[in-house]
């Protein structure tokens, strides 16, 4: 049965109020939302479920903060990015991927990504995303952050520029050089794999 | 466009379409530990919130009340200036506002 439409605005300032039901009432709205967001983003190191409670920690106690002039979940969604993109910030041990590092079917990839046999199988689709988080924990934070968006997630940079607050030429600096970086590892990977 | 950046790409496309599995129920323990977090936050606020708002008049009256005397003070000894002096300022707190460079 599907829930009732929940009266965002309504739950917003009875939070505020400090009604802890209300409260319930939003976090059981926004988690899918905010789990989205956290898998994501996720640090290699950190739990899902204690990235999505320090999430909703920050929007519960900075709530006052919001003004109601976009979306609450564009709001959310800010909070969320930033609050994974401190937790990797805190992550600082980023090792370099070795060939030896990935599965077997990982290997696999690799080796017709290097025959160029065209695109990856959906059935692989899974182990190319792994390949991909692996490359992704070798960056910084930022690329890392800008990497997922753009290119996991399909946003667009302007989407981007709104949920991190960068500036538009920012992040198609950032896009960029996190693109180089992402090339000069897997062009190591592909010559680990035929020398 | 290079090799690699073919390579890449097709493996960026790879990865965008990997099925995610579907999120998992916001769980008793999560929303207990949240609302106990917010809470405590809450409790904090209302704690230190008066207590700041109180320090911060009293500092605010303080550092009025010693402007205050330091202008009527430095007006004090402008009063007596030379009444001769056709130029002389004849309202003391414009004056030291003259001087202490306040007006331009």
């Amino acid at each position: 049965m599907d829930q009732p439409e929940l009266d965002v605005e309504a739950c917003v300032a009875r939070v505020r109020d400090g009604d802890e039901d209300a409260a319930r009432c939003l976090m059981e709205h926004l988690h899918p939302l905010v789990v989205k967001i956290v898998r994501a983003h996720l640090p290699r190191r950190t739990a899902e479920e204690d990235l999505v409670q320090a999430v909703f920690a920050k929007v519960f106690t900075r709530l006052d903060q919001f003004r109601g002039e976009v979306p609450l979940a564009h709001w959310v969604s800010r909070v969320a990015v930033n609050t994974c993109f401190n937790e990797l910030n805190r992550e600082r041990v980023r090792p370099e991927l070795r060939h030896a590092d990935l599965s077997e079917t990982e290997s696999e990839i690799i080796q017709n990504l290097a025959a160029d046999t065209g695109e990856v199988p959906a059935a692989q689709a899974l182990e190319a995303r792994e390949i991909v988080e692996k490359l992704l924990a070798d960056l910084s934070p930022a690329d890392r952050l800008v990497i997922t968006l753009l290119h996991l997630e399909g946003k667009s940079v302007e989407d981007i520029r709104v949920i991190t607050g960068w500036s538009t030429p920012l992040v198609k600096v950032r896009a960029f050089r996190a693109r180089q970086k992402m090339k000069q590892r897997l062009k190591s990977l592909l010559r680990e794999n035929h020398p | 466009m290079s090799h690699i950046d073919r390579n890449l790409d097709r493996l960026l496309r790879a990865a965008a379409k990997a099925p995610r599995p579907e999120p998992a129920e916001l769980s008793y323990a999560t929303q207990m530990r949240t609302l106990a977090a917010w809470r405590a936050a809450r409790a904090a606020n209302a704690e230190f919130g008066p207590l700041y708002a109180w320090r911060t008049g009293l500092a605010t009256a303080f550092g009025t009340a010693v402007l205050a005397v330091g202008l009527s003070f430095a007006a004090s000894r402008n009063i007596d200036a030379d009444v001769n002096d056709p130029y002389v300022v004849s309202d003391p707190g414009f004056a030291v506002a003259m001087s202490t460079g306040w007006l331009p």
